[in-house]
């Protein structure tokens, strides 16, 4: 039978280097030779040519030291040097793996006042710490517990690991009746399409694709009980609806220009932190450019500067601005009025309209569509 | 007899050959014998003379009947001497 695995062998005696070439002549082969003390080699081999090895050595006079497994095979060795702790972690697992099989604790959630009532049926049913989960079906436990308390709207049974949590909601009376503010209807907040229409309490008189103007009623405070009788409610509900919204900036289609004349004075000053001194009078030009130039001097521990002002007159003038340039700077200033009005809606579709208006401005309309809640409950 | 071209000639003509890798893996194909095996010199015997690696750290990953492999920092091969 072929032996699995290589191991580790420490060869010594004078000439390792015969050693080794006539192990490789017979058919050794050896891996991570190494040298250790001068007549001595360290090599791993397989398993099968190790009782070569050792016979070679034998007939040749060298010894051979006991062969260690490399490997996964040396890891194997130690673990079954410790079959107890082997055996142990084996049982362990298995016993974690038993115990998971059975409920160890049962939690109810949300019961309120019917918690006892709830634990004393499940203990009823037979569930309890200890039953093994095999024997508790979480639908039909569930459909039980609504069964057996009526005025549980809703009961969930599941697993946290081992332990059973059984969520209740208890029934409540629809939303909407008539409580402190009265009953009410939902109107339109601003206008729109309605898209989506959803009813909690109260009469939908509206559905969708209708068009709606603020203030008209959407859903009605009143609901209907039995044949004839109509009872009042407080309206609730999600009326969805596309809504336009606009931003408008008006934009000066005109712009002030200088021209220079050719007239200019320079004036020349010098400044300490107390005190100026300026070289010339400032010239009386009814309009100018000035262009301002200060050179500190002295650095930091002397603080002064020279400033030489040029005054260039102008003469101004109003001229039209480029028309392309106009409405880019008017399409930018209304979609960012339009952003900063819809900060927290998603708008669907934008355009943005230009009139020039009076002849000196033009106006930009810059109109976004949006999808949103339009109902607001108006109480009576 | 006529050499066949596509054959490696070192299979023919039974000469070694010597791979090194960077200076830290020599392979030798074709050796016929490890004359002496230090951690800071190897011979071996090949047959056109007796090649000599010197270098630190030097260990033998594999050693075969007519290959083997050493690994370390590698100084030095030189080859002397004339065939076996």
């Amino acid at each position: 039978m072929k032996k699995e695995g290589r191991v580790q062998v420490t060869l010594s005696g004078l000439s390792m280097e015969r050693l080794m070439n006539e192990l490789s002549r017979r058919g050794v082969k050896m891996d991570r030779v190494k040298r250790g003390k001068h007549r001595e080699i360290t090599a791993v081999v397989s398993r099968g040519d190790e009782s070569v090895l050792r016979e070679i050595a034998g007939e040749k006079g060298y010894q051979v030291s006991k062969a260690k497994p490399v490997g996964l095979l040396r890891a194997l060795r130690r673990l079954l040097d410790r079959w107890g702790l082997l055996a142990g972690a084996v049982l362990g697992i298995g016993l974690v793996i038993w115990g998971m099989g059975f409920v160890w604790a049962v939690r109810v959630e949300n019961a309120g006042p019917y918690e006892g009532e709830v634990r004393a049926y499940l203990q009823e049913l037979g569930i309890r710490p200890g039953t093994p989960r095999s024997a508790v079906s979480l639908d039909r436990l569930s459909d039980r517990l609504e069964w057996r308390f009526p005025r549980i709207k809703w009961a969930r049974a599941g697993w946290e690991g081992v332990r059973l949590l059984v969520h209740l909601d208890e029934g409540t009376p629809p939303p909407g009746r008539e409580g402190e503010q009265g009953s009410g209807d939902v109107v339109a907040a601003e206008d729109g399409v309605i898209l989506r229409i959803t009813t909690f309490a109260g009469t939908p008189q509206a559905k969708p694709g209708d068009l709606v103007r603020a203030g008209q009623v959407l859903i009605k405070g009143e609901e209907k009980r039995g044949n004839d009788k109509t009872e009042p409610v407080l309206a609730q509900g999600e009326i969805i609806a596309r809504v336009w919204v606009s931003a408008r900036v008006r934009m000066e289609a005109k712009e002030t220009v200088s021209w220079p004349t050719g007239e200019e004075a320079v004036i020349r000053t010098i400044a300490l932190p107390f005190y100026r001194w300026q070289a010339g009078e400032k010239p009386d030009y009814a309009a100018y450019d000035l262009e301002r130039t200060v050179l500190p001097v002295g650095g930091c521990w002397v603080p002064c500067a020279l400033i030489r002002d040029r005054y260039a007159e102008a003469s101004l003038r109003e001229e039209p601005r480029k028309a392309e340039e106009l409405r880019r700077e008017g399409a930018q200033a209304a979609c960012l009025a339009l952003k900063q009005a819809l900060i927290t809606d998603e708008i669907v579709d934008k355009w943005i309209n230009f009139s020039m208006i009076e002849g000196d401005s033009i106006l930009v309309t810059a109109t976004a569509e949006v999808h949103r809640d339009i109902g607001r409950r108006l109480t009576k | 007899m006529r050499i066949n071209q596509l054959v490696p000639p070192e299979i023919v003509k039974d000469v070694p050959r010597l791979t090194l890798t960077g200076r830290g893996e020599v392979v030798i194909q074709g050796h016929t014998g490890l004359i002496s095996y230090e951690t800071d010199r190897i011979r071996a015997r090949c047959g056109v003379g007796v090649i000599s690696i010197a270098g630190e750290k030097l260990t033998i990953d594999y050693f075969g009947a007519e290959d083997m492999l050493i690994r370390g920092r590698v100084d030095d091969i030189q080859i002397s001497g004339e065939g076996r």
